[in-house]
């Protein structure tokens, strides 16, 4: 399954992250980007992060690799443990063996994602020559392995390839053959199908599902579209202006969402069996400016349940590991 | 790529033509003649020497001719040096000045791209400032201060360097630096642009999520993307800087073809005159040849047809 040592304990998830913190120092004032976000990864565990653009999700997770440009970002607080090993505040050498080795990313767009001057091969077989100390034609041997099993026609010729030489599902491909060169434990696919057709969605969605229960590689799953989470992930947590307000077992977050933010977002997600012609409910208003977050709730501000309360507190945390929320007032469940 | 080579190559003879052709025209409309001297010179004498050169053909019949003889690679005779062929001044003159440009376009590229990727690599620090200020000096500094300026101090004040003169490796440092210069100043520029260009590319962080080495990430994920803008800017340059500056020559009195192409043109030296403009051209139209087809190495995106 995996190459590397299980040094945590049984029970010890793969991924913690506490309480934390990433800002950005900007023109407008301090940015918080993050602030106080919490979660676990358990192993062979698909978590889906799910939030607007702007709330945060990318930036937590750029922050696990130490993919943050600092300055202008820092780190006020917060721990990221993997695998029982602080990486937060490691240095650049060390973050750089974890990087694209045990913790891999695949980005949104393939297009841009991609290196357009380079071959295929010379993208896949640099992580292996770095990672797995390959000379380069046993490498080139991996990257065409690789190719094959993320479903890539021809790949023996397509491996010669440049990346404009490639449709948009077949970059994706290559995207994720380079995530899984080296068989990380933590897979972060940011967006992975937002840039993609519909039909492809679908089919990289499939590819990444099927890697995941064949490798028994943890992912996390980050993206704005609530369909996406629902096929893939055992667990999701909604994220909203830098903080995680609500996170429960993905049937759980489905069947009885108590974040009015959560329901609002499920009822937004066109559905197959709504009556033609009915208007899609969307969430009035914006997202908060990051620099000028709103006093109490930050969501209270487009919350058609605020009492006066939520424009002055912010909400403790309500419920347990397994199902918790940030709400004064919590849908209760049948609630719409 | 080859097809794409061989049939820019085969364009390159009619863009020739037309340069000389043209050329031949201009030179001619010139007031005064190659005989025109303060002495007088007995009209006989002057109508021989017209037959000799030719000069006393039909105006087509001459232009004829010369296309002729360049097609058999004989650029004529000079008017002003009777007793050598503009071939033998071409290829006396040559040899240095090319050196010295060869020299000066290594300067450029050494100083211009270093400069450029420290700059880009850390914006708005010390040291991008530092790089492009120097820069502006570079491209605000002539070559008739600068030249000086660096015989002054390198060669008067520190004698580390011969001021002027030509023949040992030394006398080479100077002049190339001083032409080079400027052309480093661009580089840097441009290559700092480039490299900003592509510096928060999303490949760029990809490469990084690769865990690879920054060294490895500027070397061959940015600086082919980021070189793209020099390259477009050395086509011409290239032929500039190699063809070298009258200038420079004759400040450090470098044995060039730069001034035999001022004094030419003065003297109507119509043959002299005629052979510099054509070896200029062809260099120009050669290294933009090379320059687009580098292009097309660095860019595998662009299409050949």
């Amino acid at each position: 399954m995996s190459a590397h040592a299980n040094t945590g304990g049984a029970g010890e998830p793969l991924l913690r992250v506490d309480d934390l913190a990433v800002h950005f120092e900007t023109d407008e004032g301090v940015v918080k980007a993050v602030d106080g976000v919490s979660f676990e990864v358990q192993r062979g565990e698909v978590l889906g992060i799910v939030g607007e653009s702007g709330s945060g999700k990318s930036v937590a997770n750029q922050a696990i690799v130490g993919l943050v440009p600092r300055p202008p970002g820092f780190y006020p607080r917060g721990r990221i443990h993997f695998d029982g090993q602080q990486v937060l505040g490691l240095s650049e050498r060390k973050l750089r063996d974890i990087r694209g080795n045990r913790i891999a990313m695949i980005f949104q767009d393939p297009m841009t994602s991609l290196n357009p001057y380079l071959k295929v091969e010379r993208q896949l077989t640099e992580l292996l020559e770095r990672h797995r100390n390959l000379d380069r034609r046993k490498a080139r041997t991996g990257a065409i392995d690789m190719l094959v099993q993320v479903g890539m026609p021809e790949a023996e010729r397509r491996v010669d390839a440049y990346p404009h030489e490639l449709s948009g599902g077949m970059r994706q491909r290559v995207m994720i053959a380079m995530a899984l060169l080296c068989e990380p434990e933590l897979l972060i696919a940011d967006e992975p199908t937002t840039a993609l057709d519909v039909t492809i969605q679908a089919q990289v969605l499939d590819l990444i599902r099927d890697l995941q229960a064949r490798l028994g590689t943890s992912v996390i799953l980050i993206t704005h579209d609530l369909g996406v989470v629902a096929g893939m992930a055992h667990r999701v947590a909604v994220m909203y202006a830098g903080r995680i307000v609500e996170q429960a077992d993905t049937d759980t977050l489905f069947a009885a969402p108590r974040h009015p933010y959560t329901g609002g977002l499920l009822r937004s997600v066109p559905r197959i069996d709504s009556e033609p012609g009915r208007a899609i409910e969307a969430i009035k208003g914006l997202p908060p400016n990051p620099a000028a977050l709103p006093a109490g709730c930050f969501f209270s501000p487009r919350c058609g349940r605020a009492s006066e309360r939520c424009g002055q507190v912010y909400p403790d945390r309500d419920g347990d590991a397994g199902h918790y929320v940030h709400c004064h007032h919590p849908l209760s469940e049948g609630e719409p | 790529m080859t097809r794409f080579i061989v049939g820019r190559v085969l364009g390159l003879i009619p863009t020739l033509l037309v340069i000389v052709t043209l050329s031949f025209f201009v030179i001619r409309l010139a007031p005064g003649s190659p005989f025109t001297t303060e002495r007088g010179v007995p009209k006989e004498v002057v109508e021989e020497l017209q037959a000799h050169y030719g000069f006393d053909r039909p105006f087509q019949e001459q232009l004829f001719n010369y296309l002729a003889n360049l097609a058999s690679g004989n650029l004529g005779l000079s008017t002003k040096y009777p007793q050598r062929t503009v071939n033998e001044i071409i290829a006396a003159g040559f040899p240095p000045t090319l050196l010295i440009g060869s020299f000066a376009l290594l300067w450029a590229l050494l100083f211009g791209v270093s400069a450029g990727i420290i700059g880009a690599m850390r914006q708005n620090t010390v040291f991008d400032y530092g790089a492009m200020s120097l820069a502006m000096v570079g491209i605000s500094l002539p070559t008739f201060v600068l030249g000086p300026l660096l015989a002054l101090v390198f060669g008067l004040t520190l004698y580390v360097l011969p001021p002027a003169g030509w023949g040992a490796a030394r006398h080479v440092v100077l002049p190339a630096v001083t032409l080079g210069t400027v052309y480093a100043a661009y580089v840097a520029r441009l290559t700092r642009g480039g490299m900003l260009e592509v510096v928060r590319a999303d490949f760029v962080r990809t490469a990084r999520a690769k865990g690879l080495s920054e060294q490895l990430i500027i070397w061959r994920h940015m600086l082919r993307g980021g070189l793209l803008p020099v390259v477009t800017f050395l086509g011409p340059a290239i032929a500039n800087i190699l063809v070298g500056s009258v200038v420079v020559e004759k400040i450090f009195a470098v044995p060039g073809i730069g001034p035999y192409f001022v004094d030419a043109a003065f003297n109507r030296d119509y043959f002299l005159v005629m052979g510099i403009v054509v070896v200029y051209s062809a260099f120009l139209l050669v290294m933009n040849l090379i320059v687009d087809v580098l292009y097309g190495f660095l860019d595998p995106r662009v299409r050949y047809t």
